[in-house]
């Protein structure tokens, strides 16, 4: 028979005609006694196959990275904590106030005499909210970071 | 606790601290196995840690050595050994140290091996992770570097020396990824990762005529640095992001490929990387 040549845009339209033993599936040429293609590789790969997983191109044998440091941090090593530069080797600054790192105390109550609160006044204590007569004074130190006040003044 | 065990390779010291582990490495030719995590720092609180100097085999048996903070000496772990020495199967986790982390010594043959090794942390003056001396021969093989310094390198090798399997991330910014003494010594990487950032980088090899070797690796090199060639003629196809460090060209297998195509990967496959699609 002799040799037909097609365009691409007629080859599955022409090859797939009556008569013959292929036909068209998933816009490929295909006939029943073909045997399916298998995957050319599958998991677990061979040593040094790359593939593609989490967005990073990765084989088999490559070991995961260890973060570079990690606390306990060795001294001298700056780090950031709850938004703050810390450093390792630093002495923690001494805060002043009359309840400041009472690291227990998680309820308070406020007279309505009370004009004042100073700085760090409840600094360091687990507070998570307070209710202040609507004339007094306080600052952004007097509580801890996360404590909702309510009421008074801030300075 | 003591250590236990004759040294042998059926029944291995078994150290539990690193004094231990300084003491028993230095012996000639004994095997060493790491019996528990050990915090340097928490052992040495002033920071005046020993060398580990290792003339032997130390299996680390997958523990964790963590804190080693050296910022006075010049070598962490050093090999002594003039036959074949290792360390197998250890994570060093939080290294901080000042200069060079592992030197092999250049007083007499010998090849160490480095397997299944981990490292991590920074290095705080200028120096190299692996210091090769001369007539020694380094194998590295399935270990990770995952180190940042402000002058550092990957390397400063006077023999061959080799990594397989390593997967290795820097941030420095160093005038070369590795020293060399010669343009005939040059470091093999095969079926690596090397994730590099280098605001000041040069080349990668310090000879300019001279390259590393690459095989079936994948080089993601961060600078704007014009540096020479990256020589890839090896057997397999190696790539390289050309999008992240534009000034570079690439020769032989080592192909330059573009973010756009980075994760490519039927673009991949055509220009010959040994690359297959992942299935669930």
């Amino acid at each position: 028979m002799a040799r037909r040549y097609l365009s691409p845009e007629h080859w599955l339209q022409h090859c797939g005609g009556a008569g013959m033993s292929w036909y068209i599936e998933n816009n490929r040429l295909t006939h029943a006694d073909l045997p399916e293609l298998l995957p050319r590789l599958s998991p677990p790969y061979p040593p040094g196959v790359w593939y593609i997983e989490n967005r990073r191109l990765t084989h088999a044998d490559l070991p995961e990275l260890l973060p570079r440091l990690s606390p306990p941090y060795p001294p001298g090593i700056w780090y950031v904590q709850n938004g703050k530069l810390i450093h390792s080797a630093l002495p923690e600054v001494l805060l002043k106030g009359a309840f400041c790192n009472c690291s227990e105390l998680r309820t308070v109550i406020i007279p309505s005499t009370v004009t004042y609160i100073g700085p760090y006044a409840f600094y360091g204590t687990v507070l998570r909210k307070v209710v202040l007569p609507d004339e007094c004074r306080y600052f952004d130190t007097s509580f801890p970071p996360h404590c909702i006040v309510t009421g008074g003044h801030r300075e | 606790m003591a250590y236990t065990g004759t040294g042998t390779q059926s029944d291995p010291y078994i150290v539990t601290t690193y004094a231990e582990l300084v003491e028993k490495a230095a012996e000639s030719g004994k095997y060493v196995k790491i019996g528990n995590d050990i915090d340097v720092l928490a052992e040495y609180p002033n920071g005046d840690v020993p060398m580990l100097v290792v003339n032997g085999y130390v299996d680390g048996d997958n523990k964790t050595i963590s804190r080693i903070y050296n910022t006075q000496i010049a070598f962490t772990i050093h090999f002594n050994s003039s036959s074949v020495s290792y360390i197998k199967n250890t994570k060093f986790t939080n290294i901080v140290i000042a200069t060079t982390l592992m030197n092999i010594d250049t007083s007499s043959n010998g090849h160490i091996i480095l397997e299944n090794c981990d490292f991590a942390g920074i290095m705080t003056g200028d120096g190299q992770i692996l210091e090769s001396g001369s007539n020694y021969f380094g194998s590295l093989k399935g270990c990770s570097f995952n180190m940042s310094g402000n002058s550092m390198r990957l390397a400063h090798i006077t023999s061959s020396c080799t990594f397989t399997d390593c997967n290795i991330k820097l941030t420095t910014q160093s005038r070369y990824l590795c020293n060399s003494i010669s343009r005939y010594y040059t470091p093999t990487f095969s079926n690596c990762y090397l994730e590099i950032n280098d605001s000041n980088l040069e080349g990668i090899l310090s000879y300019a005529d001279g390259s590393a070797l690459f095989n079936n690796t994948v080089l993601d090199i961060t600078t704007q640095n014009a540096v020479g060639n990256i020589n890839g003629n090896n057997t397999m196809v190696s790539i390289f992001n050309s999008t992240h460090a534009p000034n570079i060209a690439t020769t032989g297998n080592t192909k330059g490929v573009s973010d756009e195509k980075w994760l490519d990967v039927t673009y991949l496959q055509s220009i010959g990387f040994n690359i297959v699609e992942a299935q669930e």
